[in-house]
Parts: structure tokens; sequence; C-alpha cells
């Protein structure tokens, strides 16, 4: 259960870190980039939590 | 990247393969497995059966003292549960990768082996070249007459007994894969080696006197009963032959003299025959035999009948005259030469017709020659072989070259 | 996007290689087996001979098309919109390749090796090497790769070799095997081995335009040769009815590797040939999955895209061995992995048909 927790965090840290760099395209002019690298972002903490709670 | 991150990410990384890649969880200390050198396999009755399992002792092979070796026995009704259940009796988790040897009893050949081969094989640790033996006296029994004197590692002394009996007749045929093989496929069929009690081998050294001598006060102290120790050590076991298969049951067996033959047919390596000597008939002549590469085996399918020609070209360099005939001179090495001819020719037709038409298994692998007149697997299946085996005729040359007399 | 970096046709012939290395390693020997019986030796042969033919056509297209990859192509071809769809096509398959050959060589690892680890664990390794390929980039997995690939080859060649003693001649009959049209069948199957084109046509603006040629031709010629030797000494040593049933083929084949006392369980080598191979392999194309992907939205940053990728790499690995389906040995996974040939070839003849060159050289400067 803590290890499930840990793994979430570290994810959720990643999903932030890379909205953040999607916001910042998204502001540098790139509306298509900041959208698909949100929803990158978006996917790499649905996987996980998929397989986490589910699997 | 500056040079400091460069070269911190290089540390990290060696740090980290070093910590990681080391595989310390998955760490396998010699003392927390046991070797499984031989696995025995009897029938105990109706539903179950009794496992048999010999276990190095790493302490004493290293340090030289106590027992070698570790038999027990368990008694069970699926094998995979019975090795699950020596694992735990031995405290230790079992480890297939240097077993040797794989035992089963007659009773169990004869009923058919592949259930307890399918549960082994998935095992990754086994080794293919494992052994297969058919003891007629039982496969716990076999297990208990090896006793390793001259080696203090079991599993030495095993791949030097085998190692020895090259020279005679073992082949490698009788090895786990080759087994698997043809016992799963309607085409060659497995052999394995047949032991039985040999009672011309009997232990008389002082050494084993004298444990018979302390063993026998040591269970009057204990209050047990009296064995009978010097009998059971008179009880070797040797290797008689061959145990003929097929597919996974046992049909048949060849003597070591029809094993002999059949190494002579199927393998390259010399080896070492004794005929009576034509000019004396009291007396022996050994000889070291070699297949010429020249010797051929064909086979085709003819009208729904194999014709299988085998053409031998044999050289033999006589070893040992009983008698005092000059085998030099070329007159006696002509007649040695019919000699051989005839004996050999005899021995193979009758080892041909016996796995031909009584035991109806293609041990040589003729098989694979035929196919080769099959353009494809659809063809060949469709001729069945194991179906048409039985109906092959054999055209046998046997050309014998006597080189020199050692 | 012009590329600052860059690389000779020896790094990118070697890390090509090691693409088609990977299937090898895994399961490619095997499935030849499954497809053509005790004639797959022959699919190889096909499979080559077709590999050439379609690299030469598409090498001759590649005339009228410049130093461009298959990105800028796609850009001078259709706009942007095309561009993203392409890129986001080409995303998508590099990451499912990614993730199942991740899950493939994980289990190949535990199997072998690491068998009381969990697959998960096994597969945060090699996802580590990944990652740290990724932040490296790509010209340092193509240098690394040059002279780590050869050793691999070397190693692998050396293996086979080595149970030369245990071939037997036998093996290759009867001789056309399943017969002729299944041998054709799979050779239309398997060509997805050579799916890794799709790399070699991302990788030209890397190094220059006239080695394109040497480099396409070198990766046909030398993978052609492992592949069918692979096969070869496979069927050799194994009948085909055992053949087809042997998981991780050279493996088996290392373990009748047996000379006197001193030469014994040499399989251990192949151990380290497939872990060196699966980490150059998922550097390799997960660099490729980064770079397209910072490529196709113009992404002005790469790095940060490292992270969450992985994660996604991962994930789809667990989950495709969840599924328990045999994705490396399927025939219709096969057939669309063929898109890693299908797609550049007519990209190719779209921009060689508009001779998007010169209009890309102008347009790129």
């Amino acid at each position: 259960m803590i290890v499930n927790i840990i793994i979430l965090t570290a994810v959720a840290w990643i999903t932030v870190y890379s909205i953040s760099f999607g916001i910042w395209t998204w502001r540098n002019k790139n509306k298509l980039g900041g959208i698909m690298i949100t929803l990158v972002a978006l996917i790499a903490l649905a996987l996980p939590s998929y397989i986490l709670i589910f699997l | 990247m500056s040079i400091k991150l460069r070269l911190t990410s290089l540390f990290m990384s060696i740090a980290l393969s070093a910590a990681l890649l080391s595989g310390c969880y998955d760490i396998n200390e010699i003392e927390d497995l046991a070797y499984v050198i031989a696995i025995g396999i009897d029938k105990a009755d109706e539903k179950n059966f009794t496992l048999t399992f010999q276990t190095a002792v790493p302490k004493s092979i290293a340090g030289g003292e106590g027992e070698s070796i570790d038999i027990r026995t368990f008694r069970t009704d699926n094998f995979l549960s019975g090795l699950k259940k020596a694992s735990e009796y031995l405290d230790r988790r079992i480890n297939l990768s240097h077993t040797k040897i794989i035992v089963v009893s007659e009773e169990i050949a004869k009923e058919g082996i592949m259930a307890f081969l399918n549960g082994l094989q998935q095992n990754i640790e086994l080794r293919p070249n494992v052994n297969i033996i058919v003891a007629s006296e039982g496969a716990q029994k076999y297990i208990e007459s090896i006793q390793p004197k001259l080696s203090s590692s079991p599993a030495k002394h095993y791949a030097l007994l085998f190692k020895s009996y090259e020279t005679d007749f073992l082949v490698k045929d009788t090895q786990l894969e080759d087994y698997l093989y043809r016992a799963k496929n309607h085409v060659t069929q497995p052999v394995a080696i047949y032991t039985s009690i040999d009672k011309s081998i009997g232990d008389t050294s002082e050494a084993s006197e004298k444990e018979d001598k302390k063993s026998e006060e040591d269970s009057k102290k204990a209050g047990g009963e009296e064995k009978d120790k010097s009998k059971e050590k008179e009880e070797a076991m040797a290797i008689k032959g061959l145990a003929v298969f097929q597919m996974d049951k046992m049909v048949g067996t060849l003597n070591r003299d029809e094993a002999m033959l059949f190494s002579l047919l199927t393998s390259t390596e010399n080896r070492n025959m004794e005929i009576i000597d034509p000019l004396d008939n009291r007396f022996k002549v050994l000889g070291n035999i070699t297949k010429s590469r020249s010797s051929s085996t064909k086979a085709i399918v003819k009208d729904g009948k194999p014709q299988i020609d085998i053409t031998l070209k044999l050289n033999v360099d006589v070893k040992a005259v009983q008698s005092d005939n000059d085998y030099d001179e070329p007159e006696k090495a002509a007649k040695l030469e019919a000699a051989y001819e005839q004996y050999l020719h005899k021995g193979i037709m009758a080892l041909l017709n016996k796995t031909t038409k009584e035991l109806k298994s293609d041990i040589f692998g003729f098989s694979q020659q035929a196919k080769r007149s099959f353009k494809t697997i659809g063809e060949w299946e469709k001729a069945n072989w194991q179906e048409i085996f039985p109906k092959s005729e054999y055209n046998l040359k046997i050309k014998v070259d006597i080189r020199r007399q050692s | 996007m012009k590329n600052k970096i860059g690389f000779g046709s020896w790094e990118a012939t070697t890390l090509l290689v090691n693409l088609v290395f990977a299937n090898i390693m895994l399961v490619f020997p095997r499935d030849m087996v499954q497809l053509g019986g005790s004639a797959g030796w022959m699919i190889p042969v096909i499979i080559t001979l077709i590999a050439a033919g379609y690299f030469a056509i598409t090498v001759k297209l590649y005339n009228n098309i410049g130093s461009m990859d298959l990105l800028d192509i796609s850009d001078c071809i259709g706009g942007r919109i095309f561009k993203v769809i392409i890129g986001l096509l080409i995303t998508i398959f590099l990451i499912l390749t990614a993730s199942i050959y991740l899950g493939a060589f994980s289990q190949t690892l535990k199997i072998i090796s690491l068998d009381r680890s969990s697959l998960e664990y096994v597969e945060v390794l090699f996802l580590a090497g990944m990652t740290a390929a990724a932040y490296f980039g790509v010209e340092a997995i193509a240098r690394i790769s040059a002279f780590l690939v050869p050793a691999v080859i070397i190693g692998f060649l050396l293996i086979t070799v080595g149970v030369i003693p245990e071939f037997r001649m036998n093996n290759l009959f009867p001789v056309m095997g399943e017969g002729a049209l299944e041998i054709l069948k799979g050779s239309g199957v398997r060509l997805s081995v050579f799916a890794m084109f799709v790399i070699l046509f991302l990788m030209v603006p890397f190094f220059k335009k006239q080695l394109l040629k040497k480099v396409g031709f070198s990766y046909v010629l030398l993978s052609g040769i492992l592949l069918i030797w692979s096969t070869l000494s496979f069927i050799l040593v194994f009948p085909y009815e055992m053949a087809a049933d042997k998981k991780i083929p050279v493996f088996q084949i290392a373990r009748h590797m047996d000379f006197g006392n001193y030469i014994q369980r040499i399989e251990s080598i192949s151990v380290l040939i497939s872990s060196i191979c699966a980490l150059i392999f998922l550097g390799a194309v997960f660099n490729f999955v980064i770079y397209v992907f910072a490529k196709t939205l113009d992404l002005k940053q790469s790095k940060p895209l490292i992270l969450p990728m992985a994660i996604i790499v991962f994930s789809l690995s667990i989950i495709s061995k969840r599924v328990k389906f045999d994705f490396l040995g399927d025939s219709i996974t096969n057939i669309i992995w063929l898109l890693g040939m299908v797609l550049p070839l007519i990209i190719i003849i779209i921009g060689a048909a508009k001779k998007v060159g010169t209009e890309g050289t102008r347009r790129h400067k």
C-alpha cells in the first residue's frame, strides 16, 4: 500500500512537472504542442493509476 | 551538460549498476540450495510412487569430512508436489542444475514416463545432457548402490562414470533432450540406459569389511535390526544394455552386445569388441573398431515400405590376442576380417530384426534418412513412418579391414 | 529544426543492425521454424531479398528528396497537419515497439537469471537504462553501439560456431518444410523484422545524404546474414519438431556448447549479449520516440518529455504482459508492424513525386 502511494506520488510529481512544461510551451505560441504535452502527462498519470488500482 | 554533471551521472550509473545488476535480490548461497545429483522414480502402489533424491553435501565435498551425498526418499502421488515436499523436508530450495541422472524403475518405464519428464523439463536449470536410466531393480536401489569411493564429488563421479562407459557403448541418445524429442515425435524412438544387479561385482576391500563390522556393532547398540551388509554390498548395479522405448513406454531391452552393435551403427566413436579367435576357438580376440567416414545409411520409402541400405566400412585395430596367432600375417588377417564380418553381419541383422519386427521401434534414426526423399513435412507425415517401419527391408554390407596388431 | 549533432555511417549501421539483432535474440529463429518447418531458413533469405529491393526503390526515390527525414517530407507534402498526423503515428508505433520489447527482454532475463524477481523489477532496470540513454541523446547511443554491437555480434557468432559439432544436416529435411506457400506467407508476415526502416529514414538528417545508400544496404546485408545464420544454426541443432517449442532460441543453442571440462555452461554469455542488445535497442527506440514527438510538435526542449514517456512505455509493457498475448510471435501484430516499412514508402513515394527535395531545402534553410 505504502509502495503504491510512493509510486503514485512520484508519478504525480512527473505529471505536474510535465504539465508545467506544457503550459510553458503553450505560452511560447505552440498551442498544439502544449495540448499534446498535457495529454501525454495525463496519460502518464492515468496508466500507472489504472495498473495500481485495477490490475 | 557540464563536466561535473556528467561525472556525477557516470558515477551514479556505475554505482546503481553495481548495486542493482549484481542480483543481490536473487542471491543464491550454496548453503541455501540442495543440489540434486540424481532423481529416482519408483512405483509404490496404484496411485502413489516414491521419489528418491540424491543430493550433494557441499561442506563435506569441500572439507572432506562426512558423507558427500545424502539420499532421501519420499512417497507422493504427484511428481511436482513430491519435488515441493523434498524441498520442505531438506529445508532448502531444490536446485537441479547439477542433476546428472534421472532413474526410473522398469515398472514405471513400461507404463510411460512422459508425465514425470514433462514436470521436470519446464525447469530451466535442468541440463539437456542429463542421462535417463531404467533400473530393473528399482530406482531407489540403484541410487543407493552408487557409492562414490574414489571421488569426493558425486557429480564428478557420475561424469567420470559415463565417460568411462563411452568406450563401451554408451550413446548420447540416452540423454534427456534426445529422449524428450524422440518420445514426443512419431519418428526415431528413444533409448535409455538399462541397469541391473551384477552379481559378479563384489566389494572385498579391507575398509569395506571394517565398515560392515562397525555398522553391525552400531546397530546392535541402537537395538536396531541387523542388516546383512556384506550381502548388500555385493549387489552392485551395472549397465546391462539399453532400454528400448516406443514413444515414452518401454517395450524391450538390448543386452550389452546388442547395445554395442547399436552404438556401432549410430555413432562414430571407437568401440572395443571381442570375438572368438577364428583360428583357435578356445580364445578370443579383442579389437578396437572404428567406423570409416565412407560408411553410409540410405533409407527410402518405396510403395509404402522402407528400403534401408546400410554400408559399414570398419577398421579394426587388434588390441589383444589370447592365442599365439599372429594376425599381422595377411592370410590370418583375412580370416580375422571374415570372422569379424560374419559376426557383425549376424549380430546386426538379428538386432535389426528384433527392433523392427519384434519391438517395432526405430531407435536407429532411419527416419531421418527416409524423410530426405520427401519434399514437404505434410507428405512425410502422411507416410506415417511409425506404421510402416515394421515392414522395413534391410540390405546390409559390411567390410572389415584389419589395420594392425598393437 | 536543424540537427547540430551527427554521426557516421558505421554508427548508423550498427544501431540499425542491433534493432534486427534484438529480434534474433528473442524469437526470430523459433518463429521461422514454426512458419516454415525444416525449410524455415528460406524465409530470412526471401525477407532479405525483399528488404533489399524495398530499399533500392526507396533510395532511388530519395534522389528527389535530399537530406530530409520522414517528418520534413510530410511537412512539405501536406503542411503541419499532415506532419503532425504522421509524426504521432510514428510516435505511437515506436512507443508500442519499445513497450513490447521491454516486456520481452525483461521476461527473457527473468526466465534465465532473475527467476525470483518480479517482472516489474526487471523492467525497471531496463527502463533506467532506456531513460538514461534518452538523456544522453541519439548521438551517444549511436557511438556506443558502434563498438558494443560488433562485440555482441561476435559473441553470438562464437556461440553458433561453438555448437557446430551439434549440427545435423538431416534437420534440413524435408527440404521444402511446410511447403512453398507457407514459406511465402511466412516471409510476408515476418518482413516486419525490417520494420525499423522507419528509424533509418528518421536518421537521414544525422548523417550525410550521400551515406544513406551505404548505411541502408549495409544494414540490409548484415541483418540478412545474421537472420539467415541464426535460423540455419538453430534448425541444424534442433529438429523442427523440437525447435518450434524452444523459447529464447539463442540461449537454447548456447546450452549445447560443451568442450571438455573447461568450456561448459556458456549460456551465461548469451545473457550478457542479450542484455547489452536490449539496452541499446530500447535506448535507441526510446530516443527516437522523444525525437519524433518533439520534432512533430516543434518543441524547443525535449528532455522534459523523457520521464512521462518512460512511464507510458513501462505501463504499456506491464499491461501487455498482463494481457498474456504473444505480441512478438503473433501474425496479426507482425502484419501491423509492417507499418514501419509501408508508411515510409508511401511518404517517400509522394515526396519524390512532388519533388520535395528542392522545395524542402528552401524551407529548411
